[in-house]
């Protein structure tokens, strides 16, 4: 069985490092990909740059930071959502933000989910925790390979 | 006729005294033969002249001398020999001994061409002659001309009577009526059976027997034998009320009749009212035009003053003598004299027939600088006036120096909210940067201090683990005060939305909601019923949710909580609301920090909670138009208060 990857999407280290420890107490068989800003990310995505030969593929769920270098998060959120052959990929909002704006503008661009980072770190552990295991685990992502028809639906 | 007696028979015996008496009777009849004052001729039995009267020697321009014993036939070069003539001398008279008024048209040669009536006896045995032929000639020419010409005006009268478009009646001197036109009959609905010889009182149910009509008809006219225009109102049983104008002449000997009055009768009624509207039209707009609150002038086709209204006057401090018929750039020393204004009334109102809004500035000799908003009509035929232009003036030098005002303080305004958007934008930033960047640092102490727990807990002793717990704590801490201070500037910041909203089930809401955090707890809650409120209903719920979670905290001590959620009906145009509790309360010199910002009147280890509900009900209660105060006794309960302006009534 090959295991979808899961892309985090973070700049900050101390983040990181926290998020990756949450994740890590899923014991996820999954790959876990690291992109240090939305440049990055975005070179995951399209299988392009620093990414160019990863395998094909895409990731089970992207977590995704709102304040990024270079590309912000919002902007990955939309490329991907506008994207046919990357549109139906699980993309999860992991921010500081509990801006009304924020939240409002993900769902317009058709996040799958928001969550807040919890200042306690039980709580943060918890979240991404069960996250993790949502995505990589729980949900049924749709079959690949529809290319042409998602093209001529655009 | 005393020649025209019977034959007498002659008897010898009395021959003599026969005689004498012939004698007599010829004279006599000789003397009446010369009296009668129309030609008369005796002629014998061969038609030749016996006697002729002095008239007719007279009337014919002939004497005795050519007339006596002459042929009839050979008068006056033959002017008697006319085949007519002869025929009634020599045939008809023969046969009947007379004949009657038989007229004669003739050209004779003495005296032109006459009309004769020609009157004849055949007389036996006078005058010595068998027989005697009287010819009585009376020359009716004139007689004949005059009545011609009474047949003639009377039948021009009848066809005036009866061309006229109005009624006309004459009538005799006995009130009669001779004669009515058509339209008499058709506009009274009369027939002709029942008017003519009718007394006028008398016609159509009496409907004319009207105490005005007999006064004019029986006074009036008699002395003045005219009357003109004379306006009668009356309620005729035929054609219902009306107006008629009467116009009467009294004529002597016509028709007949010793004394005719024509009466002519005009229904104005109709006139009557359109001039009683023209009139009211008139009066109307000369209403209007003064009691429009503007100066309003109306000038004629020659831009002359027709009229103006009060307030033009009062504005421009002129008189009505110096303004009315007046040329406009006449009016006030020439004030009005200006080229924009000639330009306007001469070249684009001609054009347009209207202007509007247009502004003239102008230095005006009466009343100074002023700008004036001109607005024309050009209207026709109205005022008695072909054309009449309506200008109205008014005087908006107040408005633009208001306005000129108004746009300065608009933009210093204008200025003034972008300054405040900047000012929101760049707070709205701010707290975007707190919101993610002073967050972070706290959410990775306290992330840190979890993955030093777990993988050094062994190492580390009770009291290590305890300062652990403290700086996690405070990392906890520092991090609600941030998420509230947010939310404190966020409602003051979000649009906030205006529905009514049921306070009833917002509170049920909120006191549901506390459920699980209450379920150990005795608490007697006492709600009353609201009033609807207006405002944004989730703001309005933090309002309530706050209060009233305040309540259960302040009660937290109390064996039995006491919690009431009331309203007061404020006579001010307010709903006022209050929550209730018999908890801690708060010493009342200290209310004025209540509301404030991360201010607390107890200790964290009393009460928990950032200090910053109150301050949120406040700013929500405050943009909602309302207020809020507090009542407290300390550990004797406290009220908070807060009132709303009352829901605007609104339909559906």
């Amino acid at each position: 069985m090959i295991f979808k990857d899961v892309l985090v999407v973070e700049d900050n280290a101390k983040d990181l490092e926290l998020t990756l420890n949450a994740l890590g107490e899923n014991n996820l068989a999954n790959p876990i990909v690291v992109a240090r800003d939305g440049a990055e990310a975005l070179d995951y995505m399209f299988v392009r740059g620093k990414f160019a030969t990863r395998p094909k593929g895409n990731p089970a769920v992207v977590i995704l930071d709102m304040k990024l270098p270079k590309v912000d998060g919002l902007e990955v959120l939309k490329r991907i959502k506008a994207d046919p052959n990357l549109k139906y990929t699980p993309v999860v909002m992991l921010t500081s933000s509990r801006e009304e704006k924020d939240l409002m503008d993900s769902y317009q661009l058709g996040v799958n989910a928001y969550v807040v980072k919890p200042v306690g770190f039980s709580e943060f552990v918890m979240a991404v925790k069960s996250l993790g295991g949502f995505w990589a685990v729980v949900n049924e992502p749709p079959l690949e390979n529809n290319k042409k028809e998602e093209s001529s639906n655009l | 006729m005393i020649l025209g007696s019977k034959e007498e028979n002659i008897f010898d015996a009395e021959r003599n005294q026969e005689e004498a008496q012939k004698e007599q009777a010829l004279s006599y009849a000789e003397s009446i033969i010369s009296t009668v004052r129309d030609p008369l001729l005796a002629l014998d039995q061969d038609l030749r002249v016996v006697k002729a009267s002095r008239a007719f020697y007279e009337v014919f321009k002939v004497n005795p001398q050519d007339t006596i014993g002459q042929f009839i036939y050979d008068l006056g070069n033959k002017q008697w020999d006319i085949p007519r003539l002869r025929d009634l001398l020599e045939t008809i008279l023969p046969k009947k001994t007379s004949f009657d008024n038989y007229e004669l048209e003739h050209d004779f040669s003495t005296i032109g061409k006459r009309t004769m009536l020609l009157n004849a006896r055949q007389i036996d045995e006078v005058l010595g002659k068998k027989k005697i032929i009287l010819l009585a000639i009376e020359d009716i020419t004139e007689r004949k001309q005059v009545e011609a010409l009474k047949e003639q005006a009377l039948a021009y009268l009848e066809s005036i009577i009866n061309t006229v478009r109005d009624p006309l009646l004459a009538l005799d001197q006995d009130l009669r009526v001779v004669k009515a036109s058509r339209a008499f009959y058709e506009v009274f609905k009369v027939s002709s059976q029942e008017t003519i010889g009718q007394f006028i009182y008398d016609l159509g149910n009496k409907q004319w027997d009207i105490p005005r009509l007999r006064d004019l008809l029986e006074t009036i006219l008699p002395e003045k034998t005219t009357l003109e225009n004379y306006e009668l109102e009356h309620d005729f049983s035929t054609i219902g009320k009306r107006t008629m104008l009467l116009n009467a002449r009294q004529i002597d000997e016509v028709l007949g009749k010793k004394r005719i009055i024509l009466l002519a009768i005009e229904d104005i009624t109709e006139r009557k009212q359109v001039e009683a509207l023209k009139e009211q039209a008139l009066a109307y707009v000369e209403s209007i035009i003064n009691t429009v609150r503007d100066p309003l002038l109306a000038l004629d086709q020659d831009l002359r003053v027709v009229t103006a209204s009060q307030a033009f006057y009062e504005v421009f401090k002129v008189s009505s003598q110096e303004t009315i018929g007046q040329f406009i750039y006449d009016l006030g020393n020439k004030q009005w004299d200006i080229p924009k204004l000639r330009d306007l009334l001469e070249t684009i109102l001609p054009e347009k027939t209207t202007f509007d809004n247009y502004e003239l500035e102008h230095n005006f000799s009466t009343i100074g600088k002023r700008t004036m908003l001109l607005n024309a009509r050009q209207i026709d035929e109205v005022l008695g006036k072909k054309r009449i232009i309506l200008l109205a003036i008014e005087d908006i030098t107040e408005r633009k120096e208001a306005e000129e005002v108004i746009a300065k303080l608009d933009k210093g305004l204008k200025q003034r909210a972008q300054e405040l958007e900047a000012a929101n934008k760049e707070l709205e930033a701010f707290s975007y940067s707190i919101s993610h960047d002073l967050r972070a640092p706290l959410r990775h102490i306290d992330g840190f201090i979890g993955i030093l727990r777990k993988s050094s807990a062994d190492k580390l002793d009770a009291k290590g683990l305890h300062q652990l717990n403290v700086i996690s704590d405070s990392a906890k801490q520092m991090g609600n005060l941030i998420d509230a201070l947010l939310f404190f500037s966020r409602i003051g910041r979000v649009v906030m939305e205006k529905n009514f909203v049921n306070a009833n089930k917002i509170v049920q809401s909120v006191v549901s909601d506390l459920q699980p955090d209450i379920k150990d707890r005795d608490i007697e809650w006492k709600l009353g019923t609201l009033p609807p409120m207006e405002g944004d209903p989730s703001m309005l719920k933090q309002v309530f949710a706050n209060l009233i979670q305040n309540a259960v905290k302040y009660t937290g001590n109390r064996l039995k909580a006491i919690i009431e959620v009331g309203s007061t009906d404020a006579e001010n145009g307010e709903d006022e609301f209050f929550v209730r509790d018999n908890g801690a309360g708060f010493d009342m010199q200290y209310v004025g920090n209540l509301y404030g910002v991360f201010q607390r009147l107890h200790t964290i280890e009393e009460f928990e909670g950032t200090g910053i509900g109150l301050a949120n009900v406040r700013r929500i209660i405050t943009r909602h138009g309302g207020r809020t105060w507090a009542e407290g006794i300390v550990d004797n309960g406290a009220t908070f208060y807060f009132s709303l302006p009352k829901p605007e009534v609104r339909k559906s």
